[in-house]
């Protein structure tokens, strides 16, 4: 573990030899991060929580107890998963995108800047999400939907639709 | 130097003698800072970055990470930060990108408030007002004196032209010409930003020139061209005048209503399709 001297790890945390945290960093107990991952400066991650292989978690990233993330996703600033929460893999969340509590998000998917993903949503694979854009509680969308910047979405969304417009509206 | 013990300075940062360096902030190696900027606390400073004189920092911003574009690919590419620009809460500046040009450029006196962001290959002129939560995106100009409203995104490339007012969470996807008010999901423009053409100190007389250009150009029934050759009859003589009009037939030769789309990169070439299989009937 290449931590930076400021960073405090729990002794109850389980973190791969070559994972780098940078400064002010807090892991709590029962956090497991495998190798390849690197987090940026000021990242807090409670336990229990499980971080892949290869992910990167830029600076003032917050993840909650009972997270589980995958393989090689990039978080950036300010980024916040919430509690119970599922990530899959490859994914990229912009600056300051919040996940909510026990929010399932599966593979390749982007979530544009200030996205928000309420809680117990469930957004399959592919989905690309623009900035701005608020998912309400609870809600289904479908693999490689297309949902644009500033939509508020009520309602489920369908595999492979384009979502515009406020009041939302399928586009194509 | 005012540099807090708690602060981490990575060996290789520049930092004047007069400024400030609050607790728990973390400064890269490749930073440059000058004279009485001050970094209140918890600021990350990463990349090749360099901040002029008398700026103010505000707690957990990130200034000069990393783009978030997949054509990124590790370049030392730089972020450029004027002077006496205040930087409130949580806004985040991404550096430039290889194909980009290479630098995201912040001019003088500007106020970009909470949690706005900035990303690869923007520049940002003097004097601009970014409310909160404002998004924009890769390469996006934004000229003196605009002022963009809270949670209003710009779309990649896209020009928003001196002294335009944007208002509250608007989509700018084109354009948006100087001197006017845009609102709206399509970014529709409603009229001559009167009020920041007063402030500016511009006369009477150009300001009512704009409004009647405005007039004709989108409140008469006249094609663009036509519009645009009567406005420049009426008010050419006005340098303003003759800045909205060329900036609207720039905008119009660019694509998408974008004047610097053609700045794109041309896609990269597709991988060869898959070599034919044998055992297929």
């Amino acid at each position: 573990m290449k931590a930076h001297p400021t960073a405090l790890v729990d002794p109850g945390a389980e973190v791969a030899a070559d994972v780098e945290l940078g400064p002010f960093c807090v892991i709590g107990a029962g956090v497991k991060i495998e190798s390849g991952c690197r987090l940026g400066p000021r990242v807090s991650v409670r336990g229990p929580s499980a971080i892949g292989r290869d992910n990167t978690l830029h600076a003032n990233v917050t993840i909650d107890d009972g997270v589980q993330i995958g393989d090689a996703n990039v978080l950036r600033e300010s980024a916040h998963v919430a509690a119970k929460a599922k990530i899959g893999s490859r994914n990229r969340f912009g600056a300051w995108v919040s996940v909510g509590d026990a929010a399932t998000v599966g593979d390749d998917t982007h979530l544009g800047s200030f996205s928000v993903v309420a809680e117990n949503c469930v957004l399959a694979d592919g989905v690309k999400v623009e900035g701005q854009t608020v998912l309400e509680a609870g809600l289904k969308i479908g693999a490689g939907a297309r949902i644009r910047s500033q939509v508020p979405v009520v309602g489920d969304v369908g595999p492979g639709s384009l979502l515009d417009g406020n009041p939302a509206e399928v586009q194509a | 130097m005012a540099i807090h013990p708690s602060a981490v300075i990575e060996p290789g940062a520049r930092i004047h003698a007069s400024a400030e360096i609050g607790p728990f902030c973390v400064v890269g190696p490749k930073v440059s800072i000058g004279p009485g900027t001050k970094l209140i606390q918890s600021v990350t400073i990463t990349g090749r970055t360099t901040l002029g004189a008398r700026n103010l920092v505000h707690p957990f911003c990130v200034i000069g990470g990393d783009p978030q574009d997949l054509k990124f690919k590790g370049e030392d590419s730089t972020t450029l930060i004027g002077d006496e620009n205040v930087i409130r809460e949580g806004v985040t500046i991404n550096k430039g990108t290889l194909t980009g040009g290479g630098q995201t450029v912040i001019g003088n006196r500007n106020m970009l408030m909470a949690l706005a962001h900035v990303a690869h290959d923007c520049l940002i002129e003097d004097n601009c007002i970014l409310a909160n939560a404002c998004l924009l995106a890769g390469h996006v100009r934004v000229e003196s004196f605009a002022i963009l409203s809270g949670w209003v995104v710009v779309h990649h490339f896209a020009t928003v032209g001196q002294s335009a007012f944007i208002g509250g969470a608007s989509r700018v996807n084109q354009d948006a010409p100087p001197f006017m008010i845009l609102q709206g999901m399509s970014g529709e423009i409603r009229g001559v930003n009167s009020i920041g053409l007063k402030r500016r100190g511009l006369k009477p007389e150009v300001v009512n020139c704009l409004k009647e250009a405005y007039r004709i150009i989108w409140r008469s029934q006249l094609p663009k061209p036509e519009a645009l050759a009567e406005v420049e009859k009426l008010g050419g003589q006005h340098p303003e005048v003759r800045t909205l009009i060329e900036f609207l037939r720039s905008s119009d030769q660019g694509h998408m209503g974008r004047r610097r789309e053609h700045r794109r990169p041309p896609p990269a070439p597709s991988a060869p399709p898959p070599e034919p299989e044998d055992d297929i009937e």
